[in-house]
């Protein structure tokens, strides 16, 4: 699987998204429009230690995909170079069905931490997300909607430092899917919740995947998590893509059932071998 | 399975009610609190004064030192004279401490500027503004210029530090993240670093201003023709010790407006914070 990158697009996934486009449509207000993404040679290095070492990576637009690895193998500077925080030393960055540059607004990023301003209530901190711009009323309209799709629509003026940590995180992510963005980069955004608050969340973010019909890239430590909610666990090691694994499991997917634990199992195995 | 989330939103609202209810406001015998230890002072003082234990010469009673505000009240000379006081405060503050306040910003934001004036900054800084107050005299003589200087120079480095101090620490995080959503510089400078800088940026401001008094107190008792300080050094030459200590409770309690002003200015713009949430 690793290497075949003429074929753009070309990798089916086992289960496509409901709203998953085959072709990307201009972005517009409100209509989300499932970016396809593709990394070819990416390297990166801080200072003397090489992090990437020719990264590849080919993703349809719409789909779900995991990024395991172990800490330091790289896999959150690729998220960062995808989400453009950081620049590749060397490599290319395609967005869209034509391979273009990346353009503000393409991608969200969704933290580990949820980054939000504490000075700014609920909606407020929602409303960053939309950018610069736009009429008042209707941001509030916007930034509302979202905070509704993730079950926050009753705390949307009160401080964030009375939500728990879940619902921040939610918060933070109303804040990334406001301005309908072609793909969603998740740093472990659920790497400091407990573990019943996680699994909420999963569900939260599957629900919001399938409604939204974004191209989702999330980078996790935690493999059950990466069964539950992936079209593809893409393994990077050394700076490279190792393993391209499909995940054939109907959704929602049953936690515990024999194939998702064979699955699970061996994931691991790779990862502990590798 | 898929509702969990808003469910739970909902059970935990009763929860935040009654937190937020718990921490009202408080109730009228508890706000008078602050004000029992004064009261008690003043009673002692008052019998202590009545009853000859504490000798007029050295410290008139209270109700004297009253009546002594009263007469200069009625005479036109003490308000005028806190007028004077005050008006040198305000404007010693205004240019102080809007030049801390723009230089804070700029060292802050921009690291060549911080190279080009920090560490002169540090270096002057490490005066005391009561020292030059011979070099000042020269200058300016005892013109307004010279309370104007000392005071703006006093206000000038607490603020300037803080300020500098407030908008180096605000989270990296935080920045990246308006970055990240595409935040004009403006937006940024509004939306995150000036409210995440200004905790810091009050503790300065309260500091400063407790050195604005102190350097007025004394610009004003070394060289003057007019304020409270003048007041004071005024009455003590022809021994009139109520206005002395009238002059200083004055400057108590100019200094106690001050500072309660800052507090509630705090707790107006940091309601966000739980720290500074009306307790």
């Amino acid at each position: 699987m690793f290497g075949t990158l003429s074929d753009w697009g070309a990798i089916v996934a086992p289960n496509p998204p409901s709203l998953a486009q085959q072709e990307p449509s201009e972005p517009g207000e409100g209509t989300p429009s499932a970016l396809p993404f593709a990394a070819y040679g990416l390297r990166k290095a801080f200072g003397d230690k090489p992090v990437l070492n020719g990264l590849n990576l080919d993703v349809r637009g719409g789909e779900f995909i995991a990024i395991i690895g172990k800490s330091g193998c790289g896999k959150s500077t690729f998220l960062r170079l995808l989400a453009g925080l950081d620049e590749a030393d060397a490599g290319l960055l395609a967005y869209g069905g034509e391979g273009r540059a990346r353009q503000p607004g393409d991608v969200r990023v969704m933290f580990q931490e949820p980054r939000l301003l504490p000075w700014l209530s609920v909606i407020a901190n929602v409303e960053i997300g939309l950018g610069e711009g736009g009429e008042a009323k209707t941001r509030r309209e916007r930034a509302l909607a979202a905070l509704e799709a993730v079950g926050l629509g009753a705390r949307a003026d009160e401080w964030p430092s009375v939500l728990s940590g879940g619902q921040k995180q939610r918060v933070a992510l109303a804040r990334a899917l406001v301005s309908a963005p072609g793909i969603l980069a998740l740093d472990e955004p659920l790497g400091a919740l407990d573990a019943l608050t996680r699994i909420e969340m999963q569900q939260l973010l599957e629900r919001v995947w399938q409604d939204q019909g974004f191209t989702a890239l999330m980078v996790t430590h935690d493999v059950p998590e990466a069964v539950a909610l992936a079209d593809r666990i893409i393994l990077i090691e050394d700076g490279r893509v190792t393993l391209d694994r499909p995940v054939h499991l109907p959704r929602p997917r049953q936690r515990g059932s024999t194939a998702y634990g064979a699955l699970e199992a061996e994931i691991l195995a790779r990862l502990l071998t590798g | 399975m898929t509702d969990l989330s808003p469910t739970l939103a909902k059970s935990e609202r009763p929860l935040v009610a009654s937190l937020t209810r718990s921490v009202s406001r408080l109730s009228p015998p508890e706000a008078l609190l602050p004000w029992l230890v004064p009261a008690i002072i003043l009673l002692i003082w008052q019998l202590g004064s009545k009853l000859g234990f504490i000798r007029p010469e050295f410290l008139p009673a209270p109700s004297e030192i009253f009546d002594a505000a009263r007469r200069l009240t009625l005479s036109g000379e003490l308000p005028a004279n806190i007028a004077v006081s005050f008006k040198r405060a305000i404007s010693g503050f205004l240019v102080g401490g809007a030049l801390a306040f723009a230089f804070g910003l700029l060292n802050g934001l921009s690291r060549l500027s911080e190279k080009l004036t920090d560490s002169t900054f540090q270096m002057v800084r490490n005066i005391p503004n009561l020292a030059l107050i011979p070099l000042v005299i020269l200058w300016f003589g005892i013109d307004e210029g010279a309370k104007l200087f000392l005071t703006a120079f006093g206000v000038f480095f607490p603020l300037y530090i803080n300020t500098f101090h407030g908008v180096r620490n605000v989270d990296p995080q935080l920045i990246e993240m308006a970055r990240s959503y595409g935040l004009s510089s403006w937006s940024l400078f509004r939306k995150v670093i000036l409210p995440g800088a200004l905790p810091s940026i009050f503790v300065g401001l309260r500091y400063a201003l407790g050195i604005m008094w102190l350097t007025l107190i004394v610009s004003e008792t070394i060289a003057a023709s007019s304020g409270i300080g003048y007041m004071a050094t005024h009455a003590r030459e022809f021994m009139l010790v109520d206005v002395v200590v009238l002059a200083i409770l004055v400057y108590a309690a100019l200094g106690k407006l001050a500072d309660s002003t800052a507090r509630l200015l705090e707790r107006r713009t940091l309601g966000w914070n739980p720290v500074y949430r009306k307790v």
